[in-house]
């Protein structure tokens, strides 16, 4: 499972990295466009519910009192937390996530990463797509 | 898996209610006089079933006046968005442990992701839809080359966001939303080290 699922756009700057980097890796053009609307967003952040790891809470509050950059962590956030993170931002969430990602990509692991975003992105895009 | 506890959604007197999985909406259904779950999703779905509907909401809040349909609306997306999520928490379990791993692990990585997901959290979201809200929110333009999103940051959040209550920032007539992938600038083609092309704390 080496496949990105990636915009024509976001396929331009991928191509552009380093061979090595994208040795190995297949892309595919993201091609739904089942992106949620403001008030879709605005309903999904009314609707997280977080209750379950409250080191997000935490962090959020730290954000909203400023907090320096280099004291916020996920870290003691377990993984169990991505799917309603990823819910919550949506599809469009996730591609800002992944073209920022693209903007500091360096090895391996941000690829992976990059895959599983595009993953996420791909089954949230089909997801909005099926209920309307 | 992130579940809520079962309750009546949340609600403030004059406010519309937000629930937050299927079974605080059938709580509310059913405290509105509907048996059966179906019923109350036909009413919001079909004009012609919704007469029991617009009844109920203004027994239930005499002061609603002209803003029934607008709660129908409310209530409507929110059914939506209920279901959108339960499909996505099926398919996300499904997904390759690998991919989601991968993801969180990346996540945690870049600290500069974290405050996007952050930022995303305590800001409603709505700074994701920059372009859309024209302006009516007093954050950074975040759409200003993605590239740009953690350099229009301070080194410290304070002033970068200014707080933002739940709900307030979303206009009674937003915009209408993207049809398509975000409109995002991606950011130019490397030359070399992907840090050399964005200097740090460039001034918002």
């Amino acid at each position: 499972m080496n496949t990105l699922f990636l915009t024509t756009e976001e396929q331009k700057v991928f191509q552009a990295l380093p061979d090595k980097l994208r040795e190995g890796w297949t892309m595919e053009v993201e091609r739904l466009t089942a992106y949620e609307t403001v008030e879709e967003l605005a309903m999904r952040q009314k609707m997280a519910s977080f209750d379950e790891f409250p080191q997000i809470a935490l962090l959020a509050k730290q954000v909203s009192e400023g907090s320096a950059l280099e004291k916020l962590s996920l870290h003691d956030v377990p993984q169990e937390v991505l799917p309603e993170l990823c819910f919550t931002i949506g599809a469009t969430g996730l591609t800002v996530l992944m073209a920022k990602l693209l903007s500091v990509m360096q090895n391996d692991e941000d690829l992976e990463g990059l895959m599983g975003l595009s993953l996420l992105r791909h089954e949230m895009l089909l997801s909005n797509a099926a209920i309307t | 898996m992130a579940t809520a506890t079962p309750s009546v959604g949340s609600e403030k007197p004059g406010a519309f209610p937000i629930f937050r999985n299927r079974a605080e909406m059938v709580d509310y259904a059913r405290k509105l006089g509907f048996k059966k779950i179906e019923e109350f999703e036909s009413a919001l779905d079909s004009v012609e079933k919704r007469e029991k509907l617009v009844e109920a909401l203004r027994k239930r809040d005499p002061k609603l006046n002209g803003q029934v349909e607008s709660l129908i609306k409310h209530l409507k997306l929110n059914k939506q968005e209920i279901a959108r999520k339960e499909r996505w928490y099926e398919k996300v379990l499904k997904l390759p442990g690998r991919a989601t791993k991968a993801t969180w692990e990346t996540m945690k990585r870049h600290p500069a992701i974290t405050l996007l997901i952050l930022a995303a959290l305590v800001a409603g979201g709505a700074y994701l839809a920059w372009d859309q809200l024209g302006g009516l929110v007093t954050v950074p333009n975040p759409m200003e080359g993605a590239s740009a999103v953690a350099d229009t940051v301070a080194p410290t959040t304070g002033g970068a966001f200014e707080a933002i209550p739940q709900g307030g920032i979303i206009p009674s007539n937003p915009m209408p939303g993207p049809t398509g992938a975000p409109n995002l600038p991606l950011p130019p083609s490397p030359t070399g080290g992907a840090a050399d092309l964005f200097p740090p704390n460039t001034p918002r």
